[in-house]
């Protein structure tokens, strides 16, 4: 008896989770927001491989800052523990060689940006990107990371699917991409998918944890607690790219800005989720990342922040226009799987009316075969055991 | 609860996917659990448990980071400044990185992060004989770090050699110190003010106390009397930045050499409006 009273709200709990994470994971979106990302992150990946054309054997090579040989050492236990952080690059010590294959990545970047041939040039522009911070051991910081995440769950999504060249090329070739299975796959359409929605989730959790580590290492420090943490940020010469050491004649605005952002950053992972704190900590989170951006001298780092806090937004948010779903494709454009699902969920539905409508038939029934034996026995007296309930069961009926 | 389309996947399908997704989390939860539980014995022998299986994975996917930033609490930036003899025996000094020579700033943040990695990975010169035998794995750690830092630097040093063939190079590291906000407001110092530059020195810790006790030691920036910088000793229009390329740097001072010489000169001019050298410790 226990045991089942026990049994019982676990099973419900664990029917609840299963269906909860279900509906997290799996439940498809649209690609609006992981098409503009990717617009965002690709345009960043391009203007970071740009400007390390700008000294790149001074960064890849062998006369590098850190040379080839040592930026393997770095990495293969020469130093103590080896890891995986692997690259090619490593092998690469011909300048020719080297401006090559930075060229190609330029290329494969900008058509991941503008959206040409996604579904190949995002692995690709990501796989090339981490190829590179693998080299780059020593002069990365937060940009490189967040670009990095952000190709990478981006490369699970349909992001091609608009506001890019395969968008066009899929009006364009119509017919053909209609009748071509690989096509149809190269050029998605605009529809909702679970690939975008896992796409999505994926950075939204990620973005959660990177916020709250940030904000527990934080809280190990002494100065975020003593609301100095902001002075000795803008007072920083390094980073600094607006003089903002005025502040410093404010303590109170400055100490709070320093608690603001600890809390936040602690919190950021719970508040997000719900659609009544989101706005808050969103506006929070661009608030502190346009700080970042003008005021400390990482104006992409904070911009691809910023870009990749808006994955936390509903397309419908954006676009009110798009509540109702665009009819941007035509029907006979869907793929085989999805006409046979819809046939059979349009054939389930109407099975469904059908035997809506006999059970109330036979409701009507029954009611006018209760009331005719009502009166039979107020008129002869007749017994109720005549009438059986089987005889008037709509379910037994409904079965044969 | 599911909607119609989510049922679209079939249940095989979402429980590998599940499992997939579950195993990334762990791969993003675990490396910045790794770095926040570790301490004096390394880390948290639970959390390195959880994260042996996907460490690899998180070490490919540059996963194993550990979100610091600005924290726990906002420092000193570090820079190293090189100096340059050339056949004639001309010098120059330059510091790292350099604002108005790394453009765009992105180029200028990767000189700085390469900087702040040359700080990051320092580890003084040692060890000690005597702790080969009192800790032996603790000595043989201190050699590889220090090893791994030497190879580091002496990579810079090769890189500054290719770029400025025939000369002759030195790097050392510089700590740039933030004055705290009252002593600024009091009186306000420019942040660029030569004296909020701190050289530091390669020594080994047990050289300190005797170093502390040199009477006379110059120094090529001059360096404030305490941690942070009494802004009333000093005048912001005394020294500007541009001082660093010819400031006076003391070859002790010098981490890195091409050659065998272990001290190398480099030319000693005084500082513009405070000649007097300062003799304080400033190993960090």
């Amino acid at each position: 008896m226990i045991g089942r009273m026990l049994l019982e709200p676990s099973k419900t709990w664990l029917t609840h989770f299963v269906s909860g994470w279900d509906q997290f994971w799996f439940a498809p979106r649209l690609p609006y927001v992981v098409c503009m990302l990717r617009i965002v992150t690709g345009l960043m990946l391009l203007y970071s491989q740009l400007v390390l054309a700008t000294a790149l054997t001074d960064f890849i090579g062998e006369y590098a800052w850190i040379n080839n040989t040592l930026a393997r050492q770095l990495h293969d236990g020469a130093f103590g523990t080896p890891d995986m952080a692997r690259t090619y690059l490593w092998s690469i010590d011909n300048p020719l060689l080297i401006w090559m294959h930075h060229g190609i990545t330029i290329l494969i970047t900008a058509a991941f940006a503008a959206g040409f041939m996604t579904r190949i040039t995002a692995p690709t522009a990501w796989f090339l990107q981490l190829m590179y911070l693998h080299r780059l051991t020593g002069s990365l910081f937060g940009l490189d990371q967040i670009i990095s995440y952000s190709a990478m769950y981006l490369m699970l999504t349909p992001c091609g699917s608009c506001f890019s060249v395969d968008a066009w090329l899929r009006k364009r070739l119509a017919e053909r991409v209609e009748g071509d299975r690989k096509l149809r796959w190269l050029f998605p359409k605009i529809e909702p998918s679970v690939a975008a929605n896992i796409g999505t989730r994926l950075l939204q959790f990620h973005l959660c944890v990177i916020y709250l580590f940030g904000g527990l290492s934080k809280a190990r420090g002494e100065l975020w607690w003593d609301g100095t943490a902001m002075w000795y940020a803008v007072a920083n010469y390094e980073y600094q790219s607006w003089d903002m050491t005025w502040i410093g004649g404010y303590p109170r605005v400055f100490s709070a800005l320093t608690h603001i952002t600890l809390f936040w950053e602690l919190f950021y992972c719970a508040l997000v989720w719900p659609k009544l704190s989101r706005p808050i900590v969103i506006g929070i989170a661009i608030f502190v990342h346009v700080g970042i951006a003008f005021f400390l001298g990482m104006f992409t780092f904070g911009t691809m922040m910023i870009a990749a806090n808006f994955v936390f937004w509903e397309p419908k948010w954006l676009w009110p226009s798009l509540r109702v779903e665009p009819e941007t494709e035509s029907t006979n454009e869907k793929t085989l799987s999805d006409v046979g699902l819809e046939e059979r969920e349009k054939k389930l539905v109407e099975d469904k009316a059908k035997l809506k409508q006999r059970v109330e038939t036979l409701k009507k029934r029954e009611r006018k075969v209760r009331r005719a034996a009502k009166r039979l026995r107020e008129k002869q007296g007749l017994d109720t055991q005549d009438f059986g309930k089987d005889d008037l069961n709509e379910e037994s009926d409904l079965q044969s | 609860m599911r909607t119609p389309l989510a049922s679209r996947l079939s249940p095989r399908i979402r429980t590998l996917l599940s499992i997939i997704i579950a195993i990334h989390l762990m791969a993003l939860v675990l490396p910045p659990l790794a770095f926040q539980t570790r301490g004096m014995l390394g880390e948290s022998p639970s959390v390195q448990s959880m994260l042996f299986p996907v460490r690899e994975y998180t070490e490919f996917l540059y996963l194993n980071r550990g979100y610091a930033f600005f924290a726990p609490d906002p420092v000193p930036s570090n820079l190293f400044q090189a100096a340059f003899t050339d056949g004639s025996g001309k010098k120059t000094e330059k510091l790292f990185p350099d604002r108005n020579e790394h453009w765009p700033r992105l180029l200028y943040h990767r000189h700085f992060m390469l900087a702040e990695f040359l700080a990051e990975i320092y580890v003084a010169p040692g060890p000690p004989e005597e702790l080969f035998k009192e800790d032996p794995l603790g000595a043989e750690l201190w050699k590889q770090n220090r090893a791994r830092y030497e190879h580091v630097r002496q990579s810079i040093v090769d890189h500054l050699m290719h770029r400025n063939p025939g000369d002759r190079v030195v790097i050392r590291r510089v700590e740039h110190v933030i004055p705290s906000f009252i002593e600024f407001t009091n009186d306000p110092i420019e942040l660029s003010d030569l004296r909020l530059y701190r050289p530091l020195r390669d020594i080994s810790p047990l050289d300190i106390p005797a170093i502390e006790t040199t009477p006379e030691l110059p120094e090529a920036i001059p360096t404030p009397k305490a941690t942070e910088p009494n802004p009333s000793d000093v005048k912001s229009s005394d020294v500007k930045t541009s001082d660093v390329k010819t400031s006076d740097v003391e070859g002790s001072d010098v981490e890195a050499s091409q050659s065998t010489e272990a001290v190398p000169s480099i030319s000693k001019e005084v500082i513009k409006g405070d000649s007097s050298p300062r003799t304080e410790a400033v190993e960090s």
